[in-house]
């Protein structure tokens, strides 16, 4: 056990060290740390592996482990401890944190795999969480975005920026990413942008980089044809056309009601449905 | 709830213990010296935002009534831009004060940690204890609230507590700390562990 003991301590002492590098804002440092920090938990899980009869230290272990992966990124070590948790007889609320890690490994690995070379069977993890939060109005974007493994955080960005998205290792979603939204927006304002970050994070997250930023007119370092694609899928993230359709044939033609239905801005239903001011 | 208490601490005596926030840059405590003064340096920012004196009277109820002479190092806070989000500071501060109102009140000299979610989940345990990590620890839960009412703090106690019912039904025990920074207050609860047979 005194072994189990040095790795675990080891591994959190690494851990806090690496929250403090990322919180400075230095990513690559926070990254190794966090890697050796896996790795020493890694060696403590294992070497409880084989005592079954040990919980609920053998599943935090494996829980802890798995955690610091998927903060890494390491889809495949952080399922590797997820299952080894499962496999034993976790306490009811650590075998549901697994259970909920395991699905956050899930989505982090369709949003960043290759769908280019070969094309997924029926619908993707991403599509089905995306199904889930936009079959009502107004769609719970918010909800949707930390489905994705995305934090959403609000904050004074200045009278020209609307949002941005940046890799936050220290208190970022499961993904590794923050959302964030300028706090003096209105509500509608900052659904728009939540939507049109999440809308980079599916399409550009190759293109972040150490953070993107969106001014006034949703324009970023991105070419306008990037920014159009985030245009085109955050409308209908945020005002899905069957959503829309349904409304209509119910007899909401009206834009003021339709823009409050969706909780969007006006100007933004009007551009959703093609009409010119 | 806080105003009785106060009345009756005053006048009944009610008992008071000495508490620091340097406890958690020791190293001794089961966590790192440097984040254990990142914990303080929040709890500190949060109580210098509200002008309170150095030290300053903690409240601590719940299970254990009694006044915490807290000393929170005044003179060590660095300025705003480092805390720039109350929300960040007023959650890591919260941890930094439960931790130190819990080791006494536990009888536990130090916290176990394991990485959950975007930060470390705490337990507090005899981590002497030779049958492993974690055995016989609870687990320690935390909100902390910058400027809140007594109705405030009993929301989130019960949003909290609701949070972890799961450890009263899995055998595992958990306290919930909520932390309020305006009228310093600690209320700190241990939920019951229902015996399934």
């Amino acid at each position: 056990m005194s072994d189990t003991r040095d790795f675990h301590d080891r591994a959190m002492d690494l851990f806090e060290l690496g929250l403090l590098s990322a919180r400075a804002g230095r990513l690559g440092e926070s990254r190794a740390l966090f890697t050796e920090a896996m790795e020493n938990e890694a060696k403590a899980a294992d070497s409880v592996a084989e005592d079954y009869s040990l919980e609920p230290t053998r599943s935090i272990l494996c829980r802890s482990a798995a955690s610091i992966a998927l903060r890494i990124g390491d889809t495949g070590q952080a399922k590797r401890y997820v299952a080894a948790g499962l496999a034993g007889s976790p306490p009811e609320d650590i075998k549901e944190e697994l259970s909920v890690l395991y699905e956050q490994v899930l989505v982090l690995e369709a949003a960043t795999a290759d769908y280019r070379l070969t094309a997924p069977r029926g619908l993707t993890i991403i599509e089905q969480i995306s199904r889930r939060f936009r079959s009502n109005a107004p769609v719970n974007i918010t909800g949707l975005a930390r489905a994705l493994g995305l934090a959403v955080r609000q904050a004074a960005l200045g009278p020209d920026i609307s949002g941005e998205i940046f890799p936050d290792l220290y208190r970022g979603g499961s993904s590794g990413y923050t959302i964030r939204v300028n706090a003096s927006d209105s509500t509608e304002q900052k659904r728009l942008t939540v939507a049109h970050e999440i809308a980079h994070f599916l399409r550009h997250r190759d293109r972040i980089g150490n953070r993107l930023i969106d001014d006034r007119m949703y324009r970023s370092r991105l070419e306008s044809t990037k920014e159009r694609e985030a245009e085109e899928l955050a409308f209908e993230l945020l005002m899905p056309r069957a959503l829309i359709g349904s409304l209509r044939s119910a007899g909401t033609n009206d834009l003021v009601t339709l823009a409050a239905r969706f909780n969007v801005p006006l100007a933004v239903i009007k551009r959703r449905l093609g009409i010119k001011d | 709830m806080l105003a009785l208490i106060r009345l009756t601490a005053g006048a009944m005596n009610l008992p008071s213990l000495t508490l620091g926030l340097d406890r958690l840059k020791s190293g001794s405590i089961g966590m790192s010296a440097v984040y254990g003064a990142f914990l303080a340096e929040a709890a500190s920012h949060c109580l210098k935002a509200n002008r309170h004196p150095d030290p300053v009277a903690l409240y601590v109820t719940g299970d254990d009534c009694f006044v915490a002479h807290l000393g929170w190092c005044d003179s060590a806070v660095p300025d705003d831009a480092t805390w720039a989000d109350p929300q960040e500071a007023t959650e890591y501060g919260a941890y930094g004060i439960a931790i130190v109102v819990a080791l006494p009140l536990t009888k536990t000299s130090r916290v176990e940690r394991s990485a959950r979610g975007p930060g470390i989940d705490y337990w507090m345990g005899d981590s002497r204890d030779q049958t492993g990590i974690f055995q016989r620890s609870a687990r320690l839960e935390v909100s902390g609230i910058l400027k809140g009412d007594n109705a405030k703090i009993a929301a989130r106690l019960k949003e909290k507590i609701s949070q972890t019912n799961r450890s009263a039904s899995s055998g595992l025990s958990a306290y919930v700390a909520i932390v309020e920074f305006s009228a310093p207050e600690a209320r700190l609860v241990r939920k019951a562990t229902e015996l399934s047979l």
